[in-house]
């Protein structure tokens, strides 16, 4: 029970930390037109989004290093991830062709795609730690 | 195995997790802070998050394929 206790308190300092808001990467507090603030803000979505997308890649390697998961699953993860990246590509293509609405699209369309690898990350673990055995 | 045994494995396991979880979170905060030092313009630096992803993808693709071979 004990162990049980500190896992708690453990989950709380780190969800608690994950309560702090992003740290900004493009300012667009010194834009002087309202198209420009649109551009920043598209890159600013367009940044964040990669941001959390290389934050997904290392959690699959840590999770994946640990040896819990089965190899189908993390290429499952692996799949998932990969079309992030290539709607990220997407994105900065709209970017370099002035279509902010578009880059910001399909930035939040990334952000869906690493919570359904996060969600499968998840659902892989706990179900690896239900049943111990099975070939790796 | 005894349930207590169980339970105290499961929180091993969830402390684990939680460990990797922040150091990961920590990793991703100190590349964006290296990042926003070195690049100046917002170009530069959407350009450097991109790399920040790719060079994470080509790192864990690497470790993961020399794992299940």
């Amino acid at each position: 029970m004990r162990t049980l206790k500190i896992a708690f308190l453990i989950l709380l300092a780190a969800t608690l930390a994950g309560c702090a808001p992003p740290t900004k990467i493009i300012d667009d507090s010194a834009a002087t037109s309202p198209v420009e603030t649109a551009k920043l803000q598209a890159m600013e979505a367009v940044a964040q989004a990669e941001v959390a997308l290389a934050q997904a890649w290392v959690a699959l390697q840590s999770q994946a290093n640990g040896g819990v998961l089965f190899k189908g699953e993390v290429q499952a993860i692996e799949a998932e991830l990969d079309k992030a990246g290539a709607i990220l590509d997407e994105a900065h293509d709209a970017i370099n062709n002035g279509l902010w609405d578009l880059a910001t699209g399909k930035a939040g369309e990334t952000g869906d795609l690493a919570d359904s690898a996060h969600a499968l990350l998840g659902k892989y673990l706990k179900e690896r730690r239900k049943s111990k055995g099975g070939e790796r | 195995m005894s349930a207590t045994v169980d339970q105290v494995l499961f929180g091993a396991y969830l402390a684990l997790d939680l460990y990797k979880l922040t150091r990961d979170e920590k990793w991703t905060q100190k590349k964006v802070a290296e990042l926003c030092q070195t690049a100046k313009t917002p170009k530069e630096r959407l350009a450097g998050a991109r790399e920040l992803r790719r060079e994470a993808a080509a790192k864990a693709k690497a470790d993961i394929a020399k794992m299940v071979e």
